[in-house]
């Protein structure tokens, strides 16, 4: 197991490398000079002067290659420069707006198991029923409905009109409700699926017809053997929801005037604050691949078929 | 005690739950006993009811099908009425089914699925822990722990065969359903099991009820034999009276069949 957790961590080092590389090109690829955003943001007057200056400040002038080495190297000793805007170190402040983004996906992703676990296995055993009826229709709009506008409906809805629940902001738990609903929305609806389609799968292997030959009663039939079988799956797809979530995070902060780093992401894209994009970047691909690999240790955990896979068979 | 009958079904018939039983029955007019000692042989084509057959003794019908006529006496109660089915299944009567690596669940171990199915008929597992390993090691496991340490995987299908039929014995069923117990095994491993099966008739007194296509199972273990086609029995015997004068033209050509595969006369392979 260890071994197996080490080969993996060894493993982010080519992806790091990979993502740094795009990160850093990508964001160079745009048609925007960053010694202009520079001055612009220090409000300077873009002179000649002011650019060459700006230019040989930054580093600009050297060859890309050049540059991105001198990035990547001060990167790897967690220094990733000073923002265009604040003019203080890029890392401390993406950590300081880190844990209300951690907070309003943690909780996100609690919602969507709470709610699509039972959900998706209600809809599984009462299939054609009226409550797959329902649930499918639930899943359905979820889907096809983008968190953005979810989160200007229920703004309207609970805040505006019912004046139920404060409409932006970070505070207590009922700052937390829409915000955690319009980005959990899509990976419930997903889930909701992908726990129904893999219920039905299980219900009918032999393997449940004999525990049922063997006198289990049917609680434990569903909820021991066929509900573990169907976690399975599930678990994987928990390492997408947590890049979806990381992604939407974005979108629903800046609508819910969340002080996470999402939205501080947005606004240094607005100002094209170079050296805040490429932290944030690849602070969320660390994050990504290391709640994957979690989920792989989780995944191994529950199937022995994994987890005694290259041991060979008696 | 050794005629009682532990199962008898009478006109038994199976038919689609949502359309008229006259027009979709696929078991009709089946009527069987199983004597406590004895075995009862079902044999016939794939698709001929003899898995549907066993499935109703168990009440484990898949939803879109049911009982439409006929009745399943089990050890004097009938299945369906309200006799918790718990008390039946695994407890009085037992299956071994075909293609045991896929009836265990691949998550748990094979003890976990034997000390759950103890539990399940109020059987206290830790009091019970050294015969699971004697039986265990009755039917031939030298490493009982080793065994119970196993994900289902880990074993052979004959093993998990055997694992089956442990469970039988711990429960101390009367009924043994077997429901082609050595299809996907090879042939040393079958002629161990069919041995073990004869041997669980004979000294536990099991009535046994054993589905299978292989007429040299049948020769082996069965004292009566029903002939199953599309859903009906065609002929019912004696194995030994069967197989030397079948009546059928059914029959005639499965036995013909079988003679012409492996060249030999069953006949002198039924045990007497």
């Amino acid at each position: 197991m260890l071994h197996f957790i080490f080969r993996r961590l060894l493993l982010l080092i080519p992806i790091l490398f990979t993502v740094s590389v795009l990160v850093f090109l990508i964001l160079r690829l745009g048609p925007n000079d960053p010694a202009l955003s520079y001055l612009r943001l220090s409000q300077i007057p873009p002179t000649d002067e002011a650019l060459a200056t700006a230019r040989e400040f930054l580093g600009l002038n050297k060859p890309l290659l050049v540059q991105y080495l001198d990035w990547a190297g001060r990167a790897l000793r967690l220094d990733f420069g000073l923002s265009y805007v604040t003019h203080r170190p890029v890392l401390a402040e993406i950590l300081y707006y880190l844990p209300a983004t951690l907070e309003l996906a943690g909780v996100s992703l609690l919602l969507t198991l709470l709610v699509s676990i039972p959900l998706g296995m209600w809809s599984a055993l009462n299939k054609d029923c009226w409550p797959d009826h329902m649930t499918r229709a639930f899943a359905f709009f979820g889907v096809s409905m983008p968190n953005f506008w979810m989160g200007f409906l229920l703004v309207t809805v609970f805040s505006v009109w019912l004046h139920w629940l404060p409409p932006m902001g970070r505070g207590g738990i009922s700052h937390l409700i829409m915000p955690a609903v319009s980005l959990a929305l899509m990976s419930i609806s997903i889930n909701i699926r992908l726990i129904r389609a893999s219920m039905l799968e299980n219900l009918h292997t032999r393997s449940v017809l004999y525990a049922r030959a063997r006198g289990l009663r049917e609680r434990t039939v569903i909820g021991v053997h066929v509900f573990k079988n169907s976690l399975i799956p599930v678990i994987t797809a928990i390492g997408m929801h947590v890049g979806e979530l990381l992604g939407g995070a974005v979108v629903v902060e800046s609508i819910f005037s969340w002080p996470g780093v999402g939205r501080f992401a947005v606004s240094s894209i607005y100002n094209r604050d170079y050296p805040v994009m490429q932290c944030f970047l690849l602070l969320m691909v660390v994050i990504f691949v290391l709640c994957n690999l979690l989920v792989d240790i989780c995944y191994a955990a529950i199937d022995p078929r994994i987890r005694l896979a290259g041991e060979g068979n008696r | 005690m050794s005629c009682a009958s532990v199962l008898s079904i009478r006109d038994l018939q199976i038919s689609l739950a949502n359309q008229s039983p006259s027009n979709s029955a696929l078991v009709s007019d089946v009527s069987l006993e199983v004597m406590r000692g004895k075995a009862t042989g079902l044999i016939g084509a794939s698709g001929s009811g003899k898995s549907l057959t066993c499935l109703a003794v168990m009440d484990l019908l898949p939803k879109n099908l049911h009982c439409s006529k006929g009745e399943v006496e089990l050890i004097r109660g009938t299945v369906g009425d309200k006799t918790p089915l718990c008390c039946i299944r695994g407890k009085r009567a037992a299956m071994i089914m075909q293609n045991p690596v896929s009836c265990f669940d691949p998550v748990f171990t094979v003890g976990y699925h034997l000390k759950e199915t103890l539990r399940a008929h109020k059987l206290d597992v830790a009091k019970n822990i050294n015969r699971i390993r004697s039986t265990l090691a009755e039917l031939g496991f030298q490493q009982p722990d080793e065994i119970l340490a196993a994900y289902p995987f880990q074993l052979s299908g004959g093993m998990l065969q055997r694992i089956m039929v442990s469970l039988a014995l711990l429960l101390e069923v009367e009924l043994l359903i077997a429901d082609e117990p050595t299809t996907d095994l090879d042939v040393i491993v079958q002629s161990r099991i069919l041995g073990l099966i004869d041997r669980l008739k004979k000294e536990k007194n099991m009535g046994v009820l054993l589905v299978t296509h292989d007429l040299s199972v049948i020769a082996r273990l069965a004292d009566n034999v029903l002939v199953m086609h599309k859903g009906r029995v065609i002929e019912s015997a004696p194995v030994a009276k069967l197989f030397a004068h079948p009546r059928e033209e059914y029959t005639k050509a499965l036995l013909s069949a079988h003679f012409s595969l492996y060249g030999q006369d069953l006949s002198g392979e039924v045990h007497s």
